[in-house]
């Protein structure tokens, strides 16, 4: 664990300060971290250090999961290494890519980071233009974390996650259990992580008290705030019949539908003119367009096993379908039957490739 | 001269040794008594414990026989005289008249349905009528009528030819003679099979006499939908459905008084089966079986028999039955028979089936006298343990129940290793070297859709309920179609032969057939495509009999509205078909045999006397495997000097690559072509290479004896195994001298709940060890605490020398083992003087007994290798619940794998003893040559594609496919598919979410086309 002090309470510079003795030491070609444009906070990737000037990886705002860029840049062969700086559902989201074999980590360095939570993109970016761009919206945000403050805007998903603190990470950023006013601790999460550390000169120290026992109150938050949500109860095939309007962005932003062509492309929803007719003709009526449900369902059935809930679905979509929350269920109740969690750990063989002869028992009896 | 065998006989034995033989090059001479091959398989209904159609598997490898280019067949003939010696045997057959000019004769038989004479239907074993000119049976093969001269009104009284009259191809020969036909062979295999006991001998049971009283292979036929009834269970008397159906065990078997004191082998699991089948057919019967004792001693023989039991409540009652009495009044049969207990019981009957023994006729010795070959005690050929197809006769091998009763698996493994046995007597002689002339290909370019349609009633099976005429009707105003038709049985060769007809006359370029499954007829129909010019994938099966006769058969109109729509489907996606090409792939002629045990051994030596290059693997430092702790067989064979030589011979052998203390690190590749690592073992094989490259792969890795936790053993040494007491039988003779009383308990780890197979040989060898005992003391008592005492077969003889010697059976239920109690445990300085108490229920006496026992012998099970799980993985082949190796099909495939090029035999397999080990040896070579003599394979022709532009390259299909056919193309990153790994089962298709895995034959639009017309 190195503790670096803060000089003058701003972390994002600090953190600025250390992807920049990371490009400085030569040990990855290009970072890829999150930074201000005119109002929003987007991921850039950086190869130059005096482009690291309006980092901000506290933002809360997550405009797309990193898995999808982390992909872009590793399935093909490359020997330049990179670091990215990533939240704990991008690197679960992550994980699961590498199994699917639609990114690589060999030559990434993965910076990982506490989350408390983001805003959709409108509430950051509207609440931003209030303050005039100023980045007291971040901290705001973090100063009423630390004081236990509820913010209601969190988005959905991010409410319902229970895994705010980064794993599998090289590298993470430690936020919680601190006075984020005095110092911001960086530990190494694996040998390659202790290794650019050293290299950096930078100290491991041990775990502290403190940050089990904020993690702890932490889990304690989140779980109550779960509870609360699922007391909403929402008929998501009536949800689905009437809101979706078939524009498919759900299945367009999402980190693990990793197609290259949707099968929804291909002649599966090609049919004639009669055929519509007859199904008409059987019910009496037919809702149109007519594979909804059915796109929605061939989307579950491939993404549950390694959804990592990220909620980037619910986001996507122009008629606030309560996607994420569903996804969140769903993708929890079918990976623990499955005895899988997806992005724990990139040994855990995928559900689909795996055979265990004792699997399934409760589908069975 | 080429190499020629001569095959006798041409049941299920016969039909496979001469499959085998055919496929490894050898020209066969198949001699069929009677007008059809088939044997007593083609009579059966279904087959246990699977519970397939007999005739549904049969039926396929009758048309293989009959089609095969190396095969032919002789029906209707029998063998006169044997001359000569290896390889120059002469032999003289007589064909009989069928009164058919045989190159003529269509098969149509319109000379059947014009004939106007009746005769009893032999088939059908006399229950039903067939006419005078008849064809045997619908899939007969040769599909030829006969004409019985003796009921021929022509022959008798000179007046009718009515059949010569309607027969459009002249083929009608009133004055066909005997035909004397002469060949030369360098072997001949006898597989001359057994009869059924004739029940009328034993007047006590009333068959014959009582109409309601039928023998087992009569009652399997009237549970056939060909028989008799058409498989309505009816009893002869009133045409009523029985409510109360017994079962006599053991008629004419185990019979002292019919002088047949062997067990017939098959008849146990045969009542049991019917048991079942009778409860499916009619729900609320009651089957009964009374038995000696139940022989469920084959491969999960007895989870089917607990199924019976628990989910078909087949009521077991233990007793010999004296006689069947009638009522006169109801015709129903009245059975008095003695409870364990000792009371008399009285039951009432509707009907009585006798499980009829196997035996050996007067003229089955006559005719084995004729040719030289010695039979033995029970008038079955004479065979030793460790050569168990050889005939006395040098050049003459043994297949089937001519050798003694045993099951179809046991029977067509001897079949297959006899076909090995006799092809290893002709490697100086050429094979004949055939190819199928296939004609060309038609060109398909730019010709319109014309599609045939071909719907099968089945006999009844699918007429019965589907409305066939109107399926043909309405299919022929389908789009594409051009011609429809029925036929009666479309897998019969006429059928075939018109099909071809059709395709050239009417220019078809699509078929469908309209039938039952094509998991067993598709290729038949395949191949009548090729050979009419079509390529063999223009071909679609639709199965009305699975999923509309049968699964609808109380809703007729559904039943014919459903076979219409699924006609109508595939119709549609038949005009989407395309012409396929089968790979072809080279084959290296090594083979690699995992085990050096006697299965492994024999396999070697086999397949190394057919010159093929041999790696034999086995984990230990010498070789032998479990034979090395049996000294004996039950036949009194000394077994340690034929290990020696076996070993002797291996060890000296050329063509034989040895690695001891080896194991098998990876086995990559495909049949024709896999690729092995060996592990290191010790220096004594360190030159060899450890990658090796080879052809075929056999399994022949054991199994191991299970170490007892219950009865003390372990905790006393007066409690041992009975693989240690034969060592002290053999090495310490002098310790056993002084034992007074020893008590032998059989199933020590079989047949229970985790394990409730049979171990199968435990019983032999602990009759084997205690006649041993006696032999070295006569006075020693042995006392066998049993379940079932099943000594099968020629076994049972030693069962009753057995009991002659004075060995005390005493029976246990399960659930009331014996216990044992040591008085002084082993610490104790003179522990032998001690006593051990058996204390047993015994079911007879009523009572509890105590045993004094000096020594106590556990017959404990044989066990599954634990390493099978590893081989089964990396050679991706299946096992059973049980642990051991699971076949391609219990009947008919038993030393196949569902994966080609990988075969099993011996302990790996199931519990057997040497002589059957020696059996399935012979035979997995065999099957092994019908590869490796080959210098290509072709693969399968419906086979994955990948849509390279929609694949991602995720690799699930890899991790799916279960033959390791597919592979990442790490550049592109997209899958590939090695199409001779590819078995097309679409598994790849199904998972892939991107849709870029086409199955060609089953494309997504080919599927999409065929659902969008419902």
């Amino acid at each position: 664990m190195t503790e670096i002090e803060m000089t003058d309470g701003n972390f994002c510079q600090v953190i600025g300060e250390f992807f920049k003795k990371l490009l400085g030491s030569s040990i990855v070609e290009a970072v890829l971290v999150p930074q201000e444009i005119s109002g929003n906070v987007v991921q850039s990737l950086v190869c130059s250090h005096e482009k690291i000037e309006n980092v901000n990886p506290l933002a809360p705002v997550l405009p797309v999961n990193s898995a999808r860029i982390v992909s872009k840049l590793t399935t093909k062969d490359s020997d330049q290494k990179i670091a990215a700086m990533l939240r704990p559902c991008e690197i679960r989201a992550l994980v699961e890519l590498v199994k699917l074999k639609q990114a690589k980590i060999d030559n990434l360095l993965i910076v990982g980071i506490d989350c408390f939570g983001t805003y959709s993109v409108s509430d950051y970016v509207s609440k931003n233009n209030e303050h005039n761009n100023d980045g007291s919206v971040t901290i705001d945000f973090l100063k009423g974390i630390q004081v236990n403050k509820e913010i209601s805007e969190i988005r959905t998903a991010c409410r319902l996650c229970h895994h705010f603190v980064p794993e599998n990470s090289d590298i993470a950023i430690n936020l919680m259990g601190r006075d984020l006013n005095k110092k911001i601790v960086i530990r190494a999460g694996s040998d390659e992580g202790k290794r650019v550390l050293e290299e950096l000169g930078l100290e491991d120290t041990p775990e502290s008290k403190e940050r089990e026992v904020a993690v702890e109150r932490e889990k304690d938050r989140r779980r109550k705030l779960k509870e609360e949500i699922e007391k909403e109860a929402v008929d998501f095939l009536q949800v689905i019949s009437s809101l979706c309007i078939n524009c498919q962005n759900c299945r367009n932003v999402c980190p693990i539908c990793y197609c290259k062509q949707c099968v929804f492309e291909g002649p599966i929803s090609e049919y004639s003119k009669e055929k519509y007719l007859s199904w008409a003709r059987k019910k009496g009526l037919l809702r149109m367009p007519e594979d909804i449900l059915l796109f929605h369902f061939t989307r579950m059935s491939h993404v549950l096993t390694s959804c990592v809930a990220c909620g980037q679905c619910e986001a996507a979509c122009p008629n606030k379908i309560p996607l994420g929350r569903k996804y969140h269920r769903l993708s929890n109740e079918v990976q623990k039957m499955l005895e899988y969690e997806a992005g724990r750990s990139i040994d855990e063989e995928l559900p689909l490739s795996a055979f265990r002869e004792d699997e399934l028992e409760a589908i069975e009896s | 001269m080429h190499k020629r065998v001569l095959v006798v006989g041409g049941g299920i034995a016969g039909i496979q040794a001469s499959l085998d033989l055919a496929e490894m090059g050898v020209e066969v001479f198949l001699l069929e008594k009677g007008p059809s091959i088939g044997g007593r398989m083609a009579q059966l209904d279904k087959t246990f414990p699977t519970n397939d159609c007999a005739m549904c598997i049969l039926s396929p490898k009758l048309v293989e026989a009959a089609a095969h280019p190396n095969i032919k067949i002789i029906a209707n003939a029998e063998l006169k005289s044997l001359d000569g010696e290896i390889p120059n045997f002469r032999a003289k057959i007589l064909k009989k008249p069928r009164y058919i000019d045989e190159e003529k004769c269509t098969g149509c038989a319109i000379c059947m349905s014009k004939c106007p004479v009746k005769i009893p239907d032999e088939y059908n074993k006399g229950l039903s009528k067939t006419k005078c000119m008849r064809i045997p049976f619908p899939q007969a093969v040769p599909a030829l009528p006969i004409m019985d001269r003796e009921s021929c009104i022509y022959h008798q009284r000179g007046k009718c030819r009515i059949c010569e009259k309607f027969c459009e191809a002249d083929a009608i020969d009133f004055d066909q003679k005997e035909e004397s036909i002469d060949v030369e062979v360098g072997s001949v295999i006898f597989a001359s099979g057994s009869e059924e006991f004739d029940a009328a001998i034993k007047d006590e049971y009333g068959y014959k006499t009582f109409p309601n009283v039928l023998t087992s292979i009569e009652f399997e036929r009237i549970l056939s939908a060909s028989g008799p009834t058409e498989g309505h269970i009816t009893r002869p008397s009133d045409g009523k459905e029985p409510r109360r159906i017994a079962f006599i065990q053991c008629v004419g078997s185990r019979d002292m008084q019919m002088g047949n004191e062997y067990c017939s082998s098959v008849c146990c699991m045969q009542a049991v089966k019917d048991s079942v089948i009778v409860k499916e057919h009619l729900p609320g019967v009651e089957a009964t079986i009374f038995f000696m004792d139940i022989r469920a001693f084959g491969k999960d023989f007895d989870k089917f028999v607990n199924r019976a039991k628990d989910d078909y409540h087949t009521r077991f009652i233990r007793a010999r039955i004296s006689a069947v009495e009638i009522d006169p009044a109801t015709e129903n049969l009245i059975i008095q028979y003695n409870s364990e207990a000792g009371s008399l019981i009285e039951e009432n009957f509707d009907l009585v089936v006798l499980s009829v023994g196997l035996l050996s006729t007067a003229g089955i010795r006559k005719m084995a006298a004729r040719f030289d070959i010695e039979i033995n005690a029970c008038g079955f050929a004479r065979t030793s343990s460790f050569t168990p197809m050889t005939a006395s006769r040098p050049g003459i091998f043994i297949a089937g129940t001519f050798s003694g009763p045993k099951d179809i698996p046991e029977t067509v493994m001897q079949a297959s290793g006899a076909a090995s046995a006799a092809a290893s007597l002709l490697t100086e002689l050429p094979i004949r070297e055939l190819r199928e002339e296939l004609p060309q290909e038609f060109d398909l370019r730019g010709e319109q859709i014309r599609t045939g349609v071909f719907v099968c009633r089945c006999g009844i099976n699918i007429a019965a309920t589907v409305d066939v005429p109107g399926v043909v009707e309405y299919a022929s105003a389908l789009q594409g179609v051009v011609h429809s038709q029925e036929f009666i049985f479309a897998c019969a060769q006429d059928s075939q032969k018109l099909i071809g007809e059709k395709i050239k006359e009417l220019k078809l370029n699509r078929v469908i057939v309209s039938a039952c499954t094509p998991r067993t007829h598709e290729l038949l129909f395949q191949k009548t495509l090729s050979s009419s010019g079509l390529n063999p994938y223009l071909f679609e099966f639709v199965n009305i009999r699975e999923q509309c006769s049968w699964v609808h058969q109380k809703e007729q109109e559904k039943a014919t509205e459903k076979a219409k729509d699924l006609v109508r489907m595939a119709a549609t996606k038949a005009g989407l078909l395309e012409p396929l090409s089968r790979m072809s792939l080279k084959v290296n002629k090594g083979a690699l045999i995992i085990g050096g045990g006697v299965a492994g051994m024999v396999a070697s030596l086999e397949l190394s006397t057919q010159g093929y290059e041999v790696f034999l693997v086995e984990k230990e430092s010498e070789l032998g495997g479990n034979l090395r702790h049996v000294h004996y067989t039950l036949e009194g064979e000394k077994t340690d000097r034929f290990l020696k030589s076996l070993i002797a011979k291996v060890k000296k052998d050329d063509n034989i690559q040895l690695y001891i203390d080896s194991e098998i690190r990876e086995i990559m590749g495909y049949v024709g072509n896999f690729h092995t690592k060996i592990g290191n073992g010790k220096q004594t094989t360190n030159n060899k290479p450890r990658e090796l490259e080879h052809g075929v792969v056999i399994v022949a890795t054991g199994g191991e004896e299970y170490q007892p936790s219950e009865y003390l053993y372990g905790r006393d040494e007066r409690i041992i195994t009975q693989r240690e007491l034969e060592e002290r039988l053999t090495k310490q003779q002098s310790a056993i001298d002084k034992l007074g009383s020893i008590v032998m308990i059989q199933c020590v780890g079989s047949r229970n709940g985790q394990y409730p197979y049979c171990s199968r040989v435990c019983c032999s060898q602990a009759i084997k060890n205690a006649l041993k005992l006696k032999e070295i003391n006569p006075e020693v008592n042995v006392y066998m605490l049993y379940r079932d005492i099943r000594t099968y077969g020629l076994k049972e003889l030693y069962y009753k020398k057995a009991r002659e010697k004075g060995v005390i059976f005493i029976r246990y239920e399960e659930g009331e083992e014996p216990q044992i109690e040591a008085q002084n445990s082993k610490s104790e300085q003179q522990a032998s003087n001690g006593e051990v108490l058996v204390k047993a229920y015994d079911p007879i006496l009523q009572r509890n007994l105590v045993i004094n026992a000096d020594l106590v012998v556990l017959s404990s099970a044989i066990r599954a290798r634990k390493e099978n799980k590893i081989l089964s993985q990396m050679l991706k082949v299946p096992l059973n619940a049980d642990g051991f190796f699971l076949e391609a099909h219990v009947k008919l495939r038993p030393v196949d794998f569902a994966t080609d090029g990988i075969f099993v035999c011996g302990l790996a397999h199931y519990p057997k003893d040497v002589s059957e080990t020696i059996c399935q040896a012979k035979a997995a070579s065999a099957r092994a040559v019908t590869i490796l003599r080959k210098d290509e394979i072709e693969a399968e022709g419906r086979v994955s594609q990948i849509r390279k532009e929609r694949c991602s390259g995720c690799g699930l299909c890899i991790e799916i496919c279960p033959y390791t056919a597919i592979e990442l193309e790490e550049g592109e990153r997209v899958a590939i598919v090695n199409e001779a790994l590819c078995k097309g089962c679409g598994a790849c298709a199904a998972s892939c979410r991107s849709a870029a895995i086409d199955l060609k034959g089953f494309k997504d639009e080919q599927i999409l086309a065929a659902l969008s017309v419902v």
